[in-house]
């Protein structure tokens, strides 16, 4: 009754149990704590995003031989104004006590369905060549539609799109959101659309 | 002192404070792995494989483009050349303009002895003699609407045959024509008349015309086209599929040279150019 041994060896065990029970918690909560953990598979989140961003430009992008794409059909009708999603549609980015023009058209077909439904927030950035003083550059960034400001884990995808002097039949130059980089040539403007994704 | 001499307990002490070390060790060293494999993953992703995808198709579209306006024109052959260049040129000079914005350099040079010699196409589906020699040109062609399938300075091998087919939707041939170098046979097992295949010079091929209307009767055809790869020239055919005015037609293949520049890619493409379509 008086083995002290056994006791005193149960009490180590019991002490050893412990640790060792301590630093097996220890090392689970600490492999679910990754340096990119607002989800483990952030990475792979991006990876998702940027695919679907791709896939969507490319799809709107497809054109039979002689006809041109849902998305430069887009770009011709460009406005040259920027457009907020309210929740149920794009309007205008304007003062709300007038009215306010409503976006609808292919891309915003595609975004409704895609993007919306599944809470990814985006918008969609447009920008081109400009003419200045003779001297031909990149313009600054267009918005096209807002969404706010993007995360730090937002992914960038981007188009180019070739307008043709051919293509502009029918529109007022005059009035057209992007001007001709030269009237003398073929070449109308080298559009550039970026699409940028994040998940709130 | 029995106490002190019982080393068991205290070597299963120590044998937990080691395991207990080890594990924390290996939960370090796991953490890294994936960091550094999560960080990995984000910088293996190349957006540079879709845009020089973008750069391909654009450039194709261009070639299509102007190729198809100097034609237009009706200009001599040398001033359709003449404007196809300095149109490419203006393009080139934008095209490194826009892409310099995200420290990217593109250069496109264009080769056009194939337009300089006459050297025309062959008919297989990407124009190259070593393309795929049995081909579908259009699904679902409304036959009413298939006029005319005009050849130009066509040429077959001696020896070798090329034929043109409408198959249905089971993949039944309705009609077809197999031309050789001197001659051209007709079978048609839709309608009774054979006489729809038309050269414009005889029976010569170089120039000729067929009217899908004429001898097929049912509504919705493939057009396809076997051993493309004995005959070469300049092949034209329009006409209505799915609602819509479908163009296929090949004069020539162009080579255009994409060189692309990056911080990580570092590439010249060169890559066939069918025109005009």
């Amino acid at each position: 009754m008086f083995d002290e041994k056994a006791q005193l060896h149960t009490l180590e065990g019991v002490a050893a149990s412990i640790l060792l029970i301590g630093v097996i918690i220890y090392a689970i909560d600490a492999t679910s704590m990754t340096p990119l953990t607002s989800s483990t598979s952030n990475a792979h989140v991006e990876s998702e995003l940027a695919a679907l961003g791709q896939d969507i430009l490319n799809t709107l992008d497809y054109a039979e031989p002689g006809y041109n794409s849902k998305l430069k059909s887009d770009i011709l009708n460009w406005d040259g104004k920027e457009y907020l999603w309210n929740g149920t549609k794009y309007i205008e980015n304007t003062d709300a006590t007038y009215s306010q023009n409503i976006l609808t058209n292919n891309l915003t077909e595609v975004l409704k369905s895609s993007l919306i439904s599944r809470g990814i927030a985006h918008k969609v950035e447009l920008r081109y060549i400009k003419r200045k003083n003779n001297v031909t550059e990149p313009s600054e960034p267009f918005q096209w539609i807002y969404a706010g400001v993007p995360s730090h884990n937002a992914v960038i995808v981007s188009k180019k799109i070739v307008l043709q002097m051919g293509d502009t039949n029918g529109l007022d130059l005059g009035n057209y959101a992007i001007e001709p980089i030269d009237l003398n040539t073929e070449l109308f403007n080298i559009v550039e659309i970026k699409l940028v994704l994040w998940r709130t | 002192m029995e106490l002190i001499e019982n080393r068991n307990a205290q070597f299963m002490l120590l044998a937990s404070f080691i395991i207990a070390v080890g594990l924390v060790i290996t939960t370090v060293i796991l953490n890294s792995i994936i960091f550094e494999i999560n960080t990995a993953v984000g910088a293996g992703s190349d957006p540079s494989k879709n845009e020089i995808v973008n750069h391909i198709q654009i450039t194709k579209n261009e070639f299509g483009y102007l190729y198809t306006t100097a034609n237009g024109f009706g200009w001599p052959i040398a001033d359709m050349k003449v404007f196809f260049n300095g149109e490419m040129n203006t393009f080139n000079k934008n095209l490194s303009k826009i892409n310099a914005l995200r420290g990217e350099m593109v250069n496109v040079s264009w080769d056009l002895r194939n337009w300089n010699g006459y050297s025309y196409a062959n008919f297989t589906e990407n124009g190259t003699y070593n393309g795929a020699n049995n081909w579908t040109m259009i699904y679902g062609a409304n036959v009413s609407t298939v006029d005319v399938f005009r050849f130009w300075n066509a040429t077959i091998f001696p020896g070798k045959s090329f034929k043109i087919e409408a198959r249905n939707s089971t993949g039944y041939t309705l009609w077809s024509v197999e031309l050789n170098s001197t001659s051209y046979v007709v079978t048609n097992t839709t309608k009774s008349s054979n006489g729809t295949f038309i050269p414009d010079a005889g029976d010569d091929f170089t120039l000729a015309k067929y009217y899908f209307n004429q001898s097929v009767s049912s509504n919705r055809v493939s057009i396809n086209i076997i051993n493309g790869s004995n005959a070469y020239g300049r092949f034209l055919v329009h006409g209505t599929a799915n609602n819509r005015t479908f163009y296929r037609g090949r004069d020539y293949i162009l080579n255009s040279t994409l060189t692309y520049s990056t911080n990580r890619v570092r590439a010249n493409l060169t890559i066939p150019v069918s025109v005009p379509w």
